[in-house]
């Protein structure tokens, strides 16, 4: 039983600590009467948020020793437990607790796999109605992409599936966003150039596309030629086809 | 609008595009957790609009539960109005219970001890929140493992109170014979305490059954006859309401699932046939 001089407020807090601390005392589970059935709750609460997390990251997971899983897991409830009331959000607060733990594996490709899992976990369920309203793509005006597309970059292959999961090394510059008919997660590789251009309108969506790819040209130290010039079409074309591009920012907007 | 009655189905991943698909006779409504469609788009945006399209939907949250102390959370709020707005519920549910404390969350239904301190905070969070979605709510009874009361007759006791308050009862009949199972007392008693005008809802479910005894609310097994004769002692009595079969987890082929959802329309079509029962009303 719940002792009476317990508030309600000190049995939450008491019940939530049962759940999370790292390995609460017997005397701990026997003060709110019948200490079984508490670790009942303990067992239930963990194996479900640890449960997700690994259906968010499954390759990630793999490649952990059970042992080493479960004292990752164990260590993140303690230190820092889940502060979403969104489910599908815990996946993405732990990889943000574990990447120090991962980046220290001695497998130089482990933390690259984990963010790269996280991202497509993500990118399948962001809202499309954040889209921004969009045009027709005309240069004199922002692009507008797609809510859900992400960027990412690696120094190993890891958004390539591997049996053996010894990623190689390998430069890596894709982006991430959401097929908009099947609703799957699609990675794009993507050139040094189109990926600064892609950050570019990231970091300063309010730039025309003339003026972001003259910035991102000058920052890479070359210059625009036809080449550069055909290439970027191709592309460009290609991004609204997928829906990694929806168009311009209207001139009214 | 004409109260919503009938058998109804929870709208799950697993099975809504195949459900969306064949749109099968005999659900009256779907039932979605908010939580899974807050802020989400993709897939599950347009399987929601497409069970818009075919079926009443109501929406049963799972993570604001009426005995949490911390304030209410404003913004998820807000998000959670629009969502309900969109779908148009003619009700939302929450649980009588605790997620968590301060800014942490457990993601279960943990239970409260049934006190008057506990249905200060109750009420006080139930019409609050009432306000703020602006639509009827109404809360779940949950099932729970470790003891409460020396009396686990005083669980139907507090929610009568509640209700004594003007709260409505989202009536789990499952959660009622789970914790029956548990603590030993009769489940048709429990049911006695309730005001049954109070009901908007009902929820049955199949629960795992432990080697030790103990029974777990999985809502991964078929409903048991003990919790549809409890539905059927329970509709008697109340009159028709809309009665929501949950399947959460093992889900299995959808055939199955319509072919339990048929023995519930037996059952109901058989509680509300006869004259209701207005016997052994608290
Ligand atoms: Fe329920």
């Amino acid at each position: 039983m719940i002792p009476a001089d317990l508030s309600l407020e000190a049995y939450e807090d008491h019940v939530v600590a049962l759940c999370f601390s790292a390995a609460p005392a017997e005397t701990d589970f026997a003060r709110l009467g019948a200490p079984e059935r508490w670790k009942i709750y303990r067992r239930m609460v963990r194996s479900r948020i640890s449960k997700v997390c690994v259906s968010a990251m499954p390759r990630t997971m793999r490649c952990l020793p059970e042992e080493r899983r479960k004292a990752l897991f164990s260590q993140w409830m303690a230190e820092d437990p889940p502060r979403t009331r969104i489910f599908r959000e815990l996946p993405v607060q732990f990889g943000a607790w574990a990447k120090p733990h991962l980046l220290a594996d001695s497998r130089a490709w482990l933390s690259e796999l984990a963010e790269y899992e996280l991202l497509s976990w993500t990118v399948r369920t962001v809202d499309e109605r954040n889209a921004q309203p969009s045009e027709a793509l005309s240069f004199e005006r922002p692009v507008v992409m797609s809510p859900s597309v992400r960027l990412f970059s690696a120094a190993h292959a890891v958004h390539i599936k591997r049996a053996d999961e010894a990623y190689p090394q390998e430069r890596v510059f894709a982006c991430l966003y959401r097929d908009p008919d099947t609703s799957k997660a699609v990675t794009m590789s993507l050139s040094p150039f189109i990926y600064d251009l892609m950050r570019r309108w990231h970091i300063a969506p309010a730039e025309s596309l003339t003026e972001s790819v003259q910035r991102t040209v000058t920052a890479r130290g070359s210059g625009i030629d036809t080449k550069l010039i055909d290439g970027l079409s191709g592309v460009l074309a290609d991004f609204l086809q997928r829906g990694v591009l929806l168009g311009s920012l209207p001139s009214s907007a | 609008m004409k109260k919503l009655t009938g058998v109804g189905l929870g709208f799950r991943a697993k099975m809504a595009d195949e459900l969306i698909a064949r749109s099968p006779e005999g659900i009256d409504f779907v039932e979605i957790h908010p939580e899974n469609y807050v802020s989400r788009g993709g897939i599950f945006r347009r399987r929601l609009h497409a069970a818009m399209e075919r079926w009443p939907v109501l929406t049963h949250g799972l993570t604001c539960g009426f005995g949490q102390t911390e304030p209410v959370d404003g913004e998820y709020l807000t998000s959670l109005t629009a969502l309900l707005q969109e779908v148009n519920t003619p009700w939302h549910s929450e649980h009588l219970c605790f997620g968590g404390a301060g800014d942490t969350f457990v993601h279960d239904l943990l239970p409260l001890p049934p006190r008057p301190e506990t249905l200060e905070v109750a009420a006080a969070r139930f019409f609050e929140m009432q306000d703020r979605i602006g639509r009827p709510l109404s809360f779940e009874n949950v099932s729970y493992y470790a003891p409460m009361s020396a009396d686990p007759l005083d669980e139907a006791r507090f929610c009568q109170s509640l209700i004594e308050r003007g709260a409505k009862i989202m009536l789990d009949v499952n959660n009622v014979y789970v914790n029956s199972q548990n603590f030993g007392f009769d489940p048709r008693e429990w049911i006695n305490l309730i005001d049954l005008d109070a009901v908007v809802q009902m929820h049955v479910a199949g629960h795992e059954v432990r080697e030790d005894g103990l029974r777990i609310d999985t809502h991964g097994e078929p409903v048991p006859d003990p919790v549809f004769e409890l539905l059927e002692y329970t509709l008697r009595r109340s009159g028709p309401r809309a009665v929501l079969l949950e399947r959460d987890n093992n889900i299995p082929e959808l055939d199955t699932l319509l072919a339990e959802l048929s023995r519930l329309r037996e059952v109901y079509d058989r509680a509300i046939a006869q004259p209701r029962n207005l016997e052994a009303r608290p």
